[in-house]
């Protein structure tokens, strides 16, 4: 008797919830097959496996990091070479001496290490 | 590889409404609830495509059970913040003209008292704990066996059983009027 009344009960429950299913809206039926559609779009492409999930990011972190040092290492070189010449360029153009006296530099500066050793 | 896709699209299809109805029983927010069908479709066919498809249902609902529950996480934290923050709640924004369904059923009658059944279901499944409802859908609605409830709802068949018979006495009490 109370086995009856429970199953009439649960079947009213599944009659209800079937009907729902049967009068559910057109907009959220609509909204449900293009979800599926959205899904079945997944079929053919096939997953990462999970070594590819991380070695793509890692080698592409790998690759940035690269070219950072690179680019730090070529734009710290000019610098510095940039800056010795333009001291030097700066105390020619500030100096009295003739531009000859600084293309013979060399040979005086040997010319003074000779004096210097001989006297 | 289209047979595949066919099959897949005929399982999705017979599911699609009956987990919609599942999430919206937890959530009660219809947008919420396309969203976690759409992920569990998502997910079913990017992982388990390949498998048989015998095996697709019980992977299907345990999926969705695992988003339903990741969403009932989230919309705890959510409240939290929602109550601090006194935001307004989403009932509040909703728009019961978009909402309302319309009707295709030429009997009015028929058309009320379905909605009252569905409206007072719904909302004596609300009162239920997330477990309880869903261990019920899953056992009464979907037929699943006490295993394969346990299965996708990872947990025990003891647990299973309990949130079965508690759920049923709730929903007796609640609806002892509408069907005695």
């Amino acid at each position: 008797m109370n086995n009856n009344k429970d199953e009439n009960f649960l079947e009213n429950i599944q009659t209800v919830l079937d009907e729902r299913v049967d009068n559910l809206d057109a907009a959220t039926a609509s909204n449900l097959r293009k979800a599926r559609n959205r899904a079945l779009e997944q079929i053919d492409r096939k997953p990462l496996s999970s070594w590819k999930k991380w070695s793509l990011p890692l080698a592409g972190m790998a690759a940035a990091s690269i070219v950072i040092m690179l680019a730090i290492l070529i734009h710290k070189q000019p610098v510095e070479i940039a800056t010795s010449i333009g001291i030097e360029d700066v105390e020619i153009l500030v100096s009295n001496e003739s531009p000859d006296f600084y293309a013979d530099l060399d040979f005086y500066i040997w010319l003074t290490e000779e004096d210097d050793f001989a006297g | 590889m289209p047979d595949k896709s066919l099959e897949m699209d005929r399982f999705l299809t017979s599911v699609e409404k009956r987990a919609f109805i599942m999430a919206n029983a937890a959530t009660g927010c219809k947008e919420e609830s396309l969203d976690i069908v759409q992920e569990s479709m998502m997910q079913l066919v990017q992982k388990y495509s390949n498998k048989k498809a015998e095996e697709w249902r019980p992977l299907f609902y345990r999926i969705l059970q695992s988003r339903i529950r990741d969403w009932f996480r989230r919309a705890k934290v959510r409240n939290r913040w929602r109550v601090w923050l006194r935001a307004t709640s989403v009932e509040e924004n909703r728009d019961p003209i978009a909402e309302y369904e319309e009707p295709r059923n030429v009997d009015p009658e028929d058309v009320v008292k379905r909605k009252n059944a569905m409206e007072k279901l719904q909302s004596a499944l609300r009162s239920l704990s997330l477990r309880q409802q869903q261990v019920f859908l899953l056992r009464t609605w979907e037929g699943m066996s006490i295993a394969e409830t346990a299965s996708v709802m990872k947990c025990s068949e003891g647990s299973v059983k309990t949130h079965y018979s508690r759920a049923t006495l709730v929903l007796r009490t609640l609806l002892k009027d509408e069907w005695p």
